[in-house]
């Protein structure tokens, strides 16, 4: 099969699994539990896997389309819809993009104000931020996907065990009785869980960047139950641990349930915690603003230096902006329907033109 | 890269200055004292010998080229033409060229200028250079010491080591090329590489930037090193330079190029990836296991090295909720007197331990050896009890500065105590934020960086998972028996293990 990039930009599809897996954490791994826990209580564990099942549909169906066109989402808008609804459906995903990752940044800051430094100001952290993203995003997409390998190895190594402190006060009979909610209850949980798994859709846009892409799918689906796992167990430990109610009006209970952990030489390891978050986050964002830099490249053909620095210059005026956690939590709230009907409605869309179209030309 | 563009432009400049003719050549050398001519048949204006007296074998000179042409035997006759001189001297590097520039760069290296008659163009050039002349005998090393294994290194003469290389590898796919860079100096500079095992690739890249450089004068490989690095704008060095043979050795059977130049006694292996600085030839002669240990101590004494006083910073000034309470108590004792912010504290000491480390790097080794103890004791107990410091940090800074020695390429542990300074630095305005926002960084300018166009943090990043086999362990040698392939090496088994492969009986059978 032919690539349309450059051999040396490439990634060998073992990455993907990296990158998918980088784009779906973010910082709602802090705060999930309490937005699923509203609809079906203890169940909403059962919500987890069943959006999770649902992604993996969605993954299989962005492969299909990805492999029928063999280019970016850019390109496909382009052949399916023609030059201008194809431009303007294009404009829609640049700005959804970009807001993503504002989001993804601002709301990083807000933790960071609410846990580390309450007295600090956003433009005072978001500048030295933003000089880091330049960095990297300009460094080219080989090094995004190597800080998508580093911000998953260095949490997953630092993080993730110390979760295993708090199942000392563990009571499992939280979770019995099972099915105690409705079906409805359920799906309910679920469409709110759904909004932690996006950030994989950034796949429309790297999929040329991949070495072999054919051999990737497997790495891709790989990424996406790893997630699943992931969410799977931080949510039942979580259930284990706190009381429901509890939980209702927890705002960061993956942290709450952290300061439980305590070793000899150190205490309140939330610190530690909020800082290598910044590890996870990062790739976030960096996907999200390369997909920018590059959809508008193809777009209306602007340097990606330039663009790259517009975008960082917008994000450092929006973040300043959105002062307050409830403004944050409303454009997350606009966010996550957004996303919902993008994946579950515009991609099987996508899905079905790219086949009709392509039935049509043969 | 910026740097090679500015060399570039003065080449076009640099044309000019070369002597026209031989005479010319003559002239300019007469002005010096230690210059000779004379007739080697006491005829004048003919058979002109000209040399410096200070570069040749005075004892060749009178034993080969003096002897022949006035033992009893010798007839002019014989000698009609300037290649006939081969068969008068017994030296068997003569050279006959009318090439003014070949000319002056061998006279210039020790070769002896024949000239049948005055005003000759052409002439035979005598190798009579007494290169071993000035150099150093022994050949121990020093710098990068190991307990088990050869204490052999290299010498700053570039034979001697092509020599000592060529006593381990003996195989024809030994092959040296060699090449002269510095416009003042010509010193002689070597490629090595083993064909059919190193790629191509490699040895090109190298052998194009050797070719680019302009220079002056080379004084050691590691100025070499520093203008064909990829990246000049880091402090990691990205390639490896050396003076034990053992290492190179390994490095060229490996599949990377060598680099040696004259009057220098470390060679610079390339490409090399980020933890080739923290093997030490040792881990090749202990027992794996143990190998595997101590090279993990290893880096976990960079990280500690690097991150120790930056975490003691940032805990201490923003994050004091981190400390538990049974080691509050010692922490406060120790802090109780001492009037600076942890971050002057940290300062004050660091730079104590680099002025330490600096000056008994200047200083002549047993002045050195009696300045570390009295200054790192003395020193060190003074400012505590004058409550410059606690305790607590002069313990910590004396352990990562220690740590930071661990490290068995002197270039890399320059590098990670320079990396601290950063850290410190941020963790002082962000805390434990700070200390991340500067591990992200290190991580990509890491991931960014290339050499030989080989990325720096191969094996980790691209992740090739057959390639740990030798990398943050050393596994056994049935184990280690294939190349790394990131090096992309032509052929690549180094040896076949055994193939009688053991198989787990039942105990007693």
């Amino acid at each position: 099969m032919q690539t349309l990039t450059d051999e040396r930009f490439l990634v060998s599809p073992f990455f993907v699994f990296f990158l998918i897996y980088s784009n779906i954490i973010g910082v709602g791994i802090l705060s999930f539990q309490r937005d699923i826990i509203k609809s079906a209580g203890y169940d909403a564990w059962i919500s987890v896997l069943l959006s999770g099942i649902s992604i993996h549909v969605l993954v299989w169906m962005i492969y299909r389309i990805l492999t029928i066109a063999n280019n970016d989402i850019i390109y496909i808008h382009q052949f399916c819809f023609g030059k201008w609804i194809g431009g303007l459906l294009n404009v829609f995903i640049i700005i959804y993009f970009f807001v993503v990752g504002l989001i993804v940044f601002r709301a990083y800051i807000d933790v960071v104000q609410a846990w580390m430094f309450p007295l600090m100001k956003t433009w005072q952290i978001s500048v030295i931020f933003l000089f880091l993203l330049y960095y990297i995003v300009s460094s080219g997409f080989r090094v995004i996907t190597g800080m998508c390998f580093w911000g998953t190895v260095i949490p997953f190594v630092f993080l993730f065990p110390l979760l295993v402190f708090s199942l000392e006060f563990a009571q499992f009979n939280h979770l019995l009785p099972l099915f105690n909610h409705s079906v409805n209850e359920i799906l309910g949980s679920s469409k709110k869980m759904v909004f932690q798994f996006l950030g994989f859709e950034t796949l429309l846009m790297f999929y040329p960047f991949i070495k072999n892409p054919e051999k990737s799918k497997k790495w891709a689906h790989f990424g996406v139950l790893f997630t699943i796992f992931l969410y799977l167990s931080i949510t039942i430990i979580t259930f284990v641990f706190f009381n429901e109610e509890h939980l209702k009006h927890t705002i960061w209970p993956t942290l709450t349930l952290l300061k439980i952990a305590e070793m000899p030489f150190i205490e309140r390891v939330e610190y530690i915690v909020v800082s290598l978050l910044f590890l996870v986050v990062l790739p976030h964002i960096c996907q999200h603003l390369w997909a920018v830099c590059r959809g508008l490249k193809k777009l209306v053909n602007i340097k990606q230096r330039i663009s790259l620095f517009i975008c960082l210059f917008l994000f450092f005026l929006f973040s300043n902006v959105l002062e307050s956690h409830k403004q944050i939590e409303r454009l997350v709230d606009l966010y996550s329907s957004v996303g919902f009907y993008f994946i579950y409605l515009y991609v099987p869309f996508l899905f079905l033109t790219i086949n009709i179209k392509q039935k049509l030309t043969k | 890269m910026s740097f090679k563009q500015r060399f570039f432009k003065k080449k076009i400049e640099k044309q000019a200055i070369g002597p026209q003719d031989i005479n010319h050549l003559f002239t300019k050398a007469k002005k010096s004292s230690d210059f000779r001519q004379l007739s080697l048949i006491n005829k004048t204006g003919h058979f002109i010998l000209s040399y410096y007296n200070t570069l040749i074998d005075l004892e060749q000179f009178q034993c080969k080229v003096l002897y022949a042409f006035q033992e009893p035997s010798f007839n002019i006759g014989h000698i009609k033409n300037i290649e006939d001189i081969r068969n008068t001297i017994p030296i068997e590097d003569i050279l006959i060229t009318d090439n003014i520039e070949v000319i002056e760069s061998k006279f210039l290296k020790g070769y002896a200028i024949l000239q049948m008659k005055e005003n000759d163009y052409k002439c035979a050039l005598i190798n009579l250079a007494n290169d071993k002349v000035g150099l150093r005998e022994q050949n121990n090393v020093e710098n990068e010491f190991s307990v088990i294994g050869p204490q052999i290194g290299f010498v700053e003469n570039v034979d001697i080591n092509i020599h000592l290389l060529r006593q381990q590898i003996s195989t024809p796919n030994l092959i040296i090329q060699d090449i002269h860079i510095g416009s003042m100096s010509h010193t002689k500079v070597i490629i090595a590489y083993i064909e059919g095992i190193t790629n191509e690739q490699h040895i090109q890249t190298m052998t194009q930037r050797l070719q680019n450089i302009d220079f002056d004068v080379v004084f050691d490989s590691s100025q070499l090193h520093q203008i064909i690095t990829d990246n000049s704008l880091t402090p990691f060095p990205l390639l490896l330079s050396t003076e034990r043979i053992d290492r190179t050795v390994f490095a060229l059977i490996s599949g990377q190029v060598a680099v040696f130049s004259n009057g220098s006694a470390y060679a610079v292996t390339g490409p090399s990836t980020l933890l080739d600085f923290f093997v030490s030839p040792e881990d090749y002669y202990l027992p794996w296991i143990i190998a595997s240990f101590f090279r993990l101590i290893r880096i976990f004494s960079v990280f500690f090295s690097v991150f120790a006083t930056s975490i003691y910073i940032a805990v201490l000034t923003y994050h004091y909720e981190m400390i538990p309470r049974v080691l509050l108590g010692p922490l406060i004792f120790s802090r109780n007197n001492v009037p600076f912010t942890p971050l002057l504290e940290v300062l004050f000491l660091e730079l104590t331990i680099e002025l330490l480390r600096e000056a008994g790097a200047r200083l002549p080794t047993k002045v050195g050896q009696t300045l570390g103890i009295v200054g790192g004791i003395v020193i060190g107990q003074a400012s505590v009890e004058a409550a410059l410091t606690s305790n607590v940090l002069l313990i910590i800074v004396a352990l990562s500065a220690l740590a930071s020695f661990t490290t068995p390429i002197y270039k890399m542990s320059n590098t990670i105590r320079f990396l601290r300074f950063p850290l410190i630095i941020l963790a002082s305005i962000w805390g434990g934020l700070g200390i991340v926002l500067g591990i992200s960084f290190l991580i990509v300018h890491l991931t960014r960086l290339e050499s030989l166009g080989t990325p720096y943090t191969v094996p980790l990043y691209p992740f090739r998972r057959k390639d740990f086999a030798d990398s943050i362990i050393r596994s056994s040698y049935n184990a280690t028996s294939k190349r790394p392939s990131y090096l992309r090496p032509r052929s690549l088994w180094r040896y076949h293990p055994s193939d009688q492969i053991k198989k787990k009986n039942d105990f007693d059978d």
